[in-house]
């Protein structure tokens, strides 16, 4: 066994029937309380397709898994051969939640969504689906559907599984920055909080290797297409770079450009709903980008010297507005928490991410820069 | 411009509640105005205060937050605080915040069905 890398946290939600073997291995019994699973008679009532996936699991390995589910394992899970590759492989841990009686959410692509549907049949009604083109098209708002998941599904649950592919070919290299960030985000989110199952399966055949080289380095887990299921092994962490460090690349188009103040905010929303208008931007999407981007500037108000910088230029189909002030944002996951209805702060920049399709926040000492796009295309 | 360009309030006090219609943009730079009114000893007599917001043509998270602040008030005094239904940009805000679900919404500010 070689859970020696996992620096001493094995006290997991721990199978009885082998809660002896863990014990053998000089496991503490668990902190909190044992987990009734039902591998067996669980997989009894479930299709052909759960059965023969339950029983790929073996012992060993359920084992495996046991001893970390008492804390958040991000895990990396590579696949291949398209929908049906992804299909094979997240599969088995499906099954074993619904046999573990877990709340299960999986945010993929549609097509993924059908087939695994298909796959599970009538178990499916037990598992939670999201079409991660919507959800995730901004990755920065995933953390916070993540966190909704656990606080209405997965309080008092022993653990939950969370299947979510925040990554797929055709993201543009700024989502793709956006995207990695993303991933590094979870560890410091979750960490440490309630135990559960993240696994982020990445197309190895679709993706670029750098795309999959960057995603080992913010998975503490990596399941290798090819190895065993529920095989993972740490690989050495590289630091990421703070989260809101680095520099955004320089625009490509001409760009327009409003100084403002406390009083100009008003003027600042009638400049970029013109702007917007004439770049044809749908009326709906351009209510939206004005309530997001007077929440930033309101923001450089309150927060960032009392005055800023709006910028203003057309990528492709994209418009992009980027906000400049003197502030410092301290906190990397600003933004990623739906705040509760009552809570009467908090609640700008996580607007924000729900109202742009990609945000990109840089902050350091010398100043923030924040970065939203939005789609031009109707629909 | 002034912030009392860009938002005004008007208040009627009717039988069993108080109305402050709101006409304009509520936002940083307007939010005071609202929290004056609200403030206001006149509108403290009634069981119920309205926020009409039918002619709010924006508002933001500052705004918002101004409503919450109201509504705690309101109910510091004993009183009930409902908002009206109100342009879309205002409607959009108030679903995507799940607000729309957590502050008592009337139709019009005369329709009070307990």
């Amino acid at each position: 066994m070689t859970a020696g890398t996992n620096d001493g946290v094995p006290t997991g939600t721990i199978e009885t029937d082998i809660s002896a073997r863990l014990d053998s291995g000089g496991l503490a019994p668990s902190r909190r309380g044992v987990v009734k699973r039902k591998e067996g008679t669980g997989a009894g009532d479930a299709g052909n397709v759960i059965a023969a996936a339950t029983q790929r699991l073996d012992s060993t390995r359920l084992l495996r898994w046991d001893v970390y589910a008492d804390a958040f394992r991000h895990e990396l899970l590579e696949y291949a051969d398209g929908p049906a590759g992804f299909v094979r492989r997240t599969l088995p841990y499906i099954s074993r939640s619904i046999a573990a009686h877990e709340p299960i959410l999986v945010a993929v692509g549609a097509e993924k969504v059908s087939l695994l549907k298909e796959a599970l049949g009538r178990d499916a009604a037990r598992v939670g689906f999201a079409d991660m083109s919507t959800l995730g098209r901004n990755p920065g708002r995933i953390i916070s559907a993540w966190r909704e998941f656990l606080r209405q599904h997965a309080s008092g649950a022993a653990s939950a599984l969370g299947i979510g592919e925040p990554i797929w070919p055709g993201r543009s290299a700024a989502e793709l920055a956006e995207c990695h960030r993303h991933e590094a985000l979870l560890n410091l989110a979750f960490d440490g909080g309630a135990p559960w199952h993240l696994l982020c399966p990445y197309d190895v055949d679709g993706l670029d290797d750098q795309v999959i080289a960057a995603a080992q380095h913010s998975h503490p887990f990596v399941a290798k297409d090819g190895g065993r299921d529920g095989e993972a092994t740490r690989p050495d962490l590289a630091m990421p770079p703070g989260p809101l460090e680095g520099v955004l690349e320089p625009p490509r188009s001409s760009v327009r450009e409003l100084t403002f103040t406390a009083d100009d905010l008003g003027v600042l929303r009638r400049f970029l709903s013109e702007w917007s208008e004439r770049e044809q931007l749908h009326p709906e999407a351009n209510q939206e980008l004005v309530l997001a981007v007077n929440e930033l500037a309101t923001n450089s108000v309150r927060y960032g010297g009392g005055h800023g910088t709006l910028l203003l230029w057309r990528e492709q189909d994209q418009l992009v507005c980027e906000v400049r002030d003197a502030g410092h944002i301290q906190d990397p996951l600003i933004g990623r928490s739906r705040p509760a209805p009552q809570q009467h702060t908090g609640r700008g920049l996580w607007l924000v991410h729900e109202l742009c399709d990609l945000v990109q926040i840089r902050s350091s000492a010398s100043g923030t820069v924040i970065r939203v796009h939005k789609r031009c295309s109707s629909g | 411009m002034g912030a009392r360009d860009h938002l005004q309030i008007e208040v009627s006090q009717e039988e069993d509640r108080v109305v402050l219609a709101l006409d304009g943009e509520l936002d940083m730079a307007s939010a005071h105005l609202l929290e004056r009114a609200v403030d206001d000893p006149e509108i403290a007599t009634k069981p119920t205060v309205v926020l009409d917001l039918q002619h709010l043509e924006f508002i933001d998270s500052t705004g918002l937050r101004i409503i919450l602040s109201a509504r705690k008030r309101c109910s510091e005094r004993g009183q009930e605080l409902a908002v009206t239904r109100g342009s879309q940009q205002v409607e959009r805000l108030l679903s995507v915040t799940g607000m729309a679900a957590y502050l008592r919404t009337v139709t019009a500010p005369g329709e009070l069905t307990a």
